[in-house]
C-alpha cells in the first residue's frame, strides 16, 4: 500500500532519528522518492535537526562551578578526608561561613588603605559569629596551636605560620601559579586581619607580631631538621625588601628554584580579605583562578574614559543603563560592530549635559563603550559591576581610594584582584631570586 | 551520539553506580567525581529548559543538592545517568514553574507564551573563530528552542541535543514511546515553522 503524505510527514521525523522499522522505513523512502514536496520537506527536517544537534554546548564557567562547589561544600557537614589539603580546604570553608554574617567590603577595606595600617572607621561595627571570642586588636595576641582545626568555628586560633619541606622543583611559571600558601593566608586573614578591623593596627603591633612569626617560623624550620638562621635571614630579607609594611609572613616553603635550593616566603597582607569577600566561592578557587592577573580588572584607560563618558551627566547613585540590557549588548558585540566604533567620541555628550538628548548620547556612548569592554573579553561580571559605579566611584577606583568605595557598599572583588605576595630567596647567596611583585 | 561526555564508556572508568556506592560509604572524592562528570550536562539541561545562564547555575546547585540528600533512594534499579536526569528534569520543571509565577505578579506579559519561554538565552560569546553567519544561525536557533512550549524543550533536549533515543527518552521521562514521538514531531514543526527563513540553507 503507498504511503500518503499525511502518514509520510509523521513519519518523517522518527525516518530521520533510525526509529523506524525496516518495512516502515522503506515506505517512507519510496513515498519521498515520489513527492517532491516530502522530499523537500524531509531535506529541510532533516538539516534542521543537524542544526540543532550541532549547537554547541555551553561549558560552566569558573565562577560558577565555584558557586556550585560553595554550595555543595555548606551542604556536606561530614569532613570528606583526612589529607591536610582538605583540612585546609574545609577550615577555610568553615572560616567562611564564620564570615557569611558580616559586610566584608565594609569591615576588612576599613583596614586597608594606601600602603599602611591605619585606623578604622569608628562605626564599624564587627557582628561576629565568633563563639564570643575576641581578638580586638591586631597583635594584642599571639597565635594558638592549630589543635581545634577540626572545629571550623575556631579558625583564628590556627594560624600559626606554616613550615614545609617539599624540596620540589619549580620554575617561574609555577611560581606565578603558586597556591600553597593560600590556606595560610586564610587563616592569618581571619585570625589578624579580620579581628583587627573592630580596633586599630598599629605599626609596633605589627612590628612585634611579624617578630614573633619569624620565631615562630625558625622554631619549626628547626624542627623540620633545616637551618633555622638561613630561614631567619631569608623572612628578614624578604620584610627589608617589601615596601608594604602592612604584611606578615605567614608561609615558608623549602624548594628548589631553577635548580637552586631556596626558601619561598609568602605573606598575608589586610587585602587577603579578597580571598574571602565573595563567599559564594571557595576561596582556594578564588586564587587559582585569578592566574598571574594582579590588581585591577578593568584597565586604567578603560576607566579613563569611563569616567569621562560619565562626568558630563554628572548623575550620582543612578546607574545609567537598566540592568539586564548585557544581552543586547553582547548582540551587539556578536555582529560586529563594537569593534568599529570610534573611542573617544564623547566630545558631543558633554556639550549637551542637561538636554534630554544629552542624556540619550551619553547612554549611547555609555552603551558602546561597554560591548567594547565585553568585546575585549573583559567579563561580564565585571561589566555588570561598572554599570552600577557613578562617576564619583570610577575616580576613586582610578585613584585606589579602595576604603570610600567599600564604605559606598562597592563589592572591591568586582575589581581587584588580590597580590600574590611571594619570594623565594636563594639559600646560598641569601638573595631575593624570584618575587611576585 | 551525544555531545556530552556523559558516559564516555572507557573501560577502566568507575562506573556512575560504583560511586554512588562509594559516596554512600562515605567516600567524599567519589561525589566530587560525579560532579565533575555531570555539572557541564546538567548546566546544559537547565540552560535549555530555563533559557537562560543564570538560572541554569540556580537549577544546576539544586540539583546537586538535592543529589547529596536524595542519593540514599537511589535504588539501582535504573542506570545512575536515567535516575539523575529525572530528577534535574524535575528541578529544572518546579524552577520554571516558581520563576513563572514570580514574573507573572510583577509583570504583565501580554503574549500566551509563559514568560520562562521568552527569555532569551544569554550564551555570552561564541568562540571567534566561528562566523559571524554560523553564530547568526545557532542563535536563532537557540532563541526558537528557548521559545518552545516547556514540553516540547525536553525532548529535544533530550533526543536531539542529548543523543537519547526515543526508548531512553520515554524511559527518563515517563512518558509512552508514542508520546516521545508526537512530541518530537510538534516541536519540530514548531521550529521549522520559526526557522522558516533558514531553510534553504538547511536544505
Amino acid at each position: 500500500m503507498k504511503m500518503r503524505c499525511r502518514g509520510a510527514i509523521k513519519q518523517i521525523g522518527p525516518f530521520i532519528d533510525g526509529e523506524l522499522g525496516e518495512v516502515e522505513a522503506k515506505a517512507v523512502r519510496e513515498h519521498l522518492d515520489a513527492c517532491e514536496e516530502c522530499s523537500r520537506r524531509y531535506h529541510y527536517m532533516r538539516g534542521m535537526v543537524r542544526q540543532i544537534s550541532s549547537l554547541p554546548a555551553i561549558v560552566p564557567t569558573p565562577e560558577e562551578s565555584y558557586r556550585l562547589w560553595s554550595r555543595l561544600r555548606r551542604e556536606m557537614t561530614a569532613p570528606t578526608a583526612s589529607k591536610p589539603a582538605a583540612r585546609r580546604t574545609q577550615l577555610a570553608a568553615a572560616a567562611l561561613s564564620v564570615l557569611v554574617l558580616i559586610t566584608i567590603a565594609g569591615v576588612g577595606m576599613a583596614i586597608w588603605s594606601g600602603g599602611g595600617p591605619t585606623p578604622i572607621t569608628e562605626e564599624t561595627a564587627v557582628e561576629t559569629a565568633r563563639s564570643g571570642e575576641t581578638r580586638g586588636e591586631l597583635g594584642q595576641e599571639s597565635s594558638t596551636s592549630g589543635t581545634n582545626a577540626g572545629t571550623g568555628l575556631l579558625a583564628a586560633a590556627v594560624a600559626r605560620p606554616d613550615v614545609v619541606v617539599s624540596q620540589n622543583e619549580y620554575d617561574a611559571a609555577d611560581l606565578e601559579e603558586f597556591r600553597n600558601d593560600l590556606g595560610t593566608r586564610l587563616d592569618f586573614y581571619s585570625t589578624y586581619w579580620y579581628p583587627s578591623s573592630g580596633g586599630t593596627t598599629r605599626p609596633a603591633a605589627l612590628e612585634k607580631l611579624r617578630t614573633e612569626l619569624t620565631s615562630d617560623l625558625t622554631e619549626q624550620a628547626a624542627a623540620a631538621g633545616q637551618n633555622p638562621e638561613e630561614l631567619q635571614r631569608a623572612v628578614a630579607t624578604v620584610m627589608e625588601q617589601t615596601s608594604d609594611e602592612s604584611i606578615l609572613p605567614c608561609y615558608a616553603e623549602r624548594a628548589k628554584i631553577e635548580g637552586k635550593d631556596a626558601w619561598l616566603i609568602s605573606a598575608s597582607g589586610p587585602e587577603d580579605y579578597l580571598l574571602f569577600s565573595d563567599q559564594q566561592r571557595p576561596p582556594a578557587m578564588i586564587l587559582a583562578s585569578l592566574g598571574g592577573e594582579k590588581s585591577l580588572k578593568v584597565s586604567e584607560s578603560a576607566l579613563k574614559e569611563l569616567a569621562s563618558l560619565l562626568a558630563p551627566s554628572g548623575r550620582k547613585n543612578a546607574p545609567l543603563v537598566p540592568a539586564g540590557t548585557l544581552q543586547e549588548q553582547e548582540d551587539a558585540a556578536l555582529d560586529g560592530t563594537a569593534a568599529d566604533e570610534p573611542a573617544g567620541d564623547t566630545g558631543a555628550a558633554e556639550e549637551e549635559t542637561q538636554t534630554g538628548e544629552g542624556t540619550a548620547q551619553v547612554q549611547e556612548d555609555f552603551q558602546s563603550f561597554l560591548r567594547r569592554l565585553a568585546a575585549m573579553g573583559t567579563s561580564l561580571d565585571t561589566i555588570s559591576a561598572l554599570q552600577e559605579l557613578d562617576y564619583e566611584q570610577v575616580l576613586q577606583l582610578l585613584q585606589g581610594d579602595w576604603g570610600t568605595l567599600a564604605a559606598g557598599g562597592v563589592n572591591l572583588s568586582d575589581f581587584l584582584t588580590p597580590p600574590q605576595r611571594l619570594w623565594a630567596v636563594d639559600c646560598a647567596s641569601g638573595e631575593i631570586i624570584w618575587s611576585a611583585e | 551520539m551525544s555531545i556530552y561526555d556523559d558516559n564516555g564508556g572507557e573501560q577502566d572508568r568507575t562506573t556512575d553506580e560504583e560511586l554512588v556506592r562509594l559516596f554512600l560509604a562515605g567516600d567524599g572524592n567519589a561525589f566530587e567525581e560525579l560532579v565533575s562528570r555531570y555539572e557541564s550536562v546538567i548546566m546544559n539541561m537547565a540552560y535549555r529548559l530555563l533559557g537562560n545562564r543564570s538560572d541554569a547555575s540556580d537549577v544546576c546547585q539544586e540539583v546537586f543538592v538535592l543529589l547529596i540528600r536524595k542519593l540514599g533512594s537511589f535504588r539501582g534499579e535504573s542506570k545512575f545517568s536515567t535516575w539523575l536526569y529525572r530528577v534535574s528534569l524535575n528541578a529544572c520543571h518546579d524552577y520554571a514553574r516558581r520563576s513563572k509565577r514570580h514574573v507573572s505578579i510583577s509583570e504583565s506579559p501580554g503574549d500566551d507564551l509563559p514568560d520562562i519561554e521568552q527569555r532569551l538565552a544569554d550564551d555570552g560569546f561564541d568562540s571567534p573563530e566561528l562566523s559571524m553567519e554560523r553564530a547568526e544561525v545557532q542563535k536563532t536557533v537557540r532563541e526558537a528552542i528557548a521559545r518552545l512550549p516547556y514540553k516540547f524543550k525536553e525532548v529535544i533536549f533530550l533526543h536531539d541535543l542529548s543523543g537519547y533515543n526515543y526508548k531512553e527518552v520515554a524511559e527518563i521521562l515517563g512518558i509512552s514511546l508514542g508520546t516521545v514521538k508526537s512530541r518530537l514531531n510538534r516541536a519540530r514543526a514548531r521550529l521549522a515553522n520559526e526557522l522558516e527563513y533558514y531553510r534553504e540553507q538547511f536544505s
